[in-house]
């Protein structure tokens, strides 16, 4: 039960990775989209593309942080209680960025505009970082057991971290980039399709070589994920590379749809390694999973929980993605209803 | 009104400490008066206010009227009670919350009644002036329960096991981290109230309104897709 437990936590990760992050890569490509009239179509697409969904993704953070602190409350407080610089870098990023993007609709003035439009382009990129380095905090067995705090600096300022923080930030500019393609297609704008295709060629490239480097950092700094990355989760990291390369080359043709899915299948899988590399550890090499766990009453609630949310919320998570790539959330009709019914 | 009144009964039950310090009991009795406003002074009693004879142990449990027994403040070592200073939020705030809800309720009253015998609106400007006040007003009420509940827990964080102080965090960073979100959040509330202003000013020239028209308000036929957004967005 204890490993169920931990799946569902990991689920929760790796939807937090694959649906967020391609909202804080939509932010990464509005920061980097040039001045305000040279940026300003691609800022368009960016914000027709997260409008309708934009914080609903953070139903994963949540649930994600809930199933942690329930079932396995010594490994949350450990985390918490070493790793609040970047958790709480993280949350104000949160909510720089949600308030910036809704202040920037409601403001007239080019120069606030710009503010608006700033804050929370850079707070896009600041979470992920955190989260990601976060990640690396735990991988590297930086988070002692024992629900006490590490080093508030170092544990998140090392080789491992770096490279989680960049891995997520590449990451999901990689994702967003790719989302963004089909987004400018909905909107017929080819020149857009061709802009964030290019940039999604070389953020795959940028992602694949920073994954594919820090595989020696692993090796220095973390050796037992390292270790964990090459034996029990090699079939994951095959499969991610493979997803990969394949979203790559379809990217260099014609971008077709598949290219998406593989997108997903790689950032997914990718996530899902670094879950069943530390195994059977919650915080490498100090504490394990069936010693971090709740009481067994606690954990059949969570799970009970987790039926009656796959049951009742993922109907309407899915029919509001169904909704928002059908465009029939949005105000202009431009869009070529029904043909891309597919959800995120 | 009804769940008010069901809830606190609960509160009765299950946490009479804090039900004492609600109502403001330092000793345990029959025939308990409902205080209202009044403080306790350095002797622990109660002083001031206005006291409505039997009607806590009436509320308390209707069944059994004034000789309802109401447990006290006394019944429980002071290390494990609300300090007198707290009681006093406390019932303050109960006095606070339970006073809005009621002038709330008086106030729907005054619009049932005017439905009730002329069939319109209430002609008052009052009714309209008090009307407006009432979004913000019940917000305060909200407020006034959640210093009750927190407040009348103390000092548990959950009640009868667990202590606030044990469960206080005694990491390092907690002051800059509250300083931080503080002032986030100023930030982020000045520059809402800010923008709000000039969304106001902005749609007062707004040539574009019509006369009558309100940005966000009732539109006349709408066009579907604008009804689907609005819940989303």
């Amino acid at each position: 039960m204890t490993d169920a437990v931990a799946v569902v936590l990991m689920t929760g990760i790796v939807a937090y990775a694959v649906f967020a992050g391609a909202d804080f890569g939509a932010g990464f490509w509005d920061l980097t989209a040039g001045g305000p009239e040279r940026g300003e179509r691609p800022r368009a697409v960016v914000a027709y593309s997260i409008g309708p969904v934009w914080e609903a993704n953070h139903v994963w953070l949540i649930f994600t942080l809930v199933v942690l602190w329930t079932g396995f409350p010594e490994a949350f407080a450990s985390i918490t209680l070493t790793l609040y610089v970047p958790l709480s870098l993280a949350a104000l990023g949160i909510v720089l960025r949600g308030a910036s993007f809704a202040f920037r609709k409601e403001v007239s003035r080019t120069s606030s505009r710009r503010n608006f439009g700033a804050a929370f382009a850079a707070s896009s990129v600041l979470v992920p970082y955190c989260m990601g380095a976060v990640a690396g905090a735990i991988a590297s067995g930086r988070v002692p057991a024992g629900g006490k705090g590490g080093d508030p600096w170092s544990s998140w300022i090392n080789a491992t971290s770096i490279l989680g923080g960049l891995l997520a930030v590449t990451v999901c500019a990689y994702l967003a980039a790719v989302y963004l393609i089909w987004d400018a297609r909905r909107l017929g704008n080819p020149t857009m399709v061709e802009y964030f295709r290019r940039r999604a060629v070389a953020a795959a490239v940028v992602a694949g070589t920073v994954a594919f480097a820090g595989l020696f950092v692993l090796h220095r700094d973390a050796r037992y994920v390292f270790d964990g990355l090459t034996s029990r989760a090699l079939p994951l990291v095959v499969i991610s590379g493979v997803c990969g390369l394949g979203s790559l080359l379809l990217l260099r043709g014609q971008a077709s749809r598949g290219a998406r899915v593989l997108a997903v299948g790689a950032v997914a899988t990718v996530v899902g390694a670094w879950g069943v590399a530390q195994w059977p550890y919650i915080l490498p090499t100090s504490l394990k999973i069936t010693q971090a766990a709740a009481p067994s009453a606690t954990l059949e609630t969570i799970l009970i929980v987790f039926g009656i949310a796959v049951v009742v919320i993922l109907p309407s998570l899915g029919l509001l993605y169904v909704l928002d790539q059908r465009s029939i959330l949005d105000v202009d009709p431009l869009s070529d209803t029904g043909t891309h019914a597919v959800g995120h | 009104m009804v769940v008010g009144d069901q809830v606190a009964r609960w509160v009765y039950n299950n946490e009479p400490v804090k039900f004492a310090a609600i109502e403001m009991v330092p000793k345990t009795s029959s025939d308990v008066p409902e205080t209202l406003l009044g403080h306790l002074n350095s002797k622990g009693q109660v002083s001031g206010g206005i006291a409505i004879p039997g009607l806590a142990s009436w509320l308390s449990d209707p069944a059994t009227g004034k000789s309802t027994v109401v447990q006290g403040l006394d019944t429980v070592p002071a290390n494990q009670r609300p300090t007198d200073a707290e009681v006093n939020v406390v019932h303050l705030a109960w006095d606070v919350m339970v006073g809005i809800a009621t002038l709330l309720f008086l106030l729907s009253a005054w619009y049932g009644l005017s439905w009730l015998l002329r069939r319109d609106n209430p002609k008052q400007k009052l009714f309209w002036w008090l009307a407006s006040a009432a979004g913000v007003v019940s917000i305060g009420a909200m407020e006034a329960g959640w210093v009750v509940t927190e407040v009348g827990r103390q000092p548990w964080i959950v009640y009868n096991y667990y202590k606030v102080d044990q469960a206080a965090t005694t990491n390092t960073g907690v002051g800059v981290t509250f300083l931080l979100i503080v002032a986030l959040y100023i930030g982020v509330g000045v520059t809402l109230v800010l923008i709000l202003r000039s969304m106001s000013r902005r749609w007062r020239t707004d040539p574009a309104l019509a006369e009558n028209e309100v940005p966000y308000g009732p539109r006349q036929p709408m066009p579907a897709t604008e009804a689907e957004k609005e819940p989303v967005g």
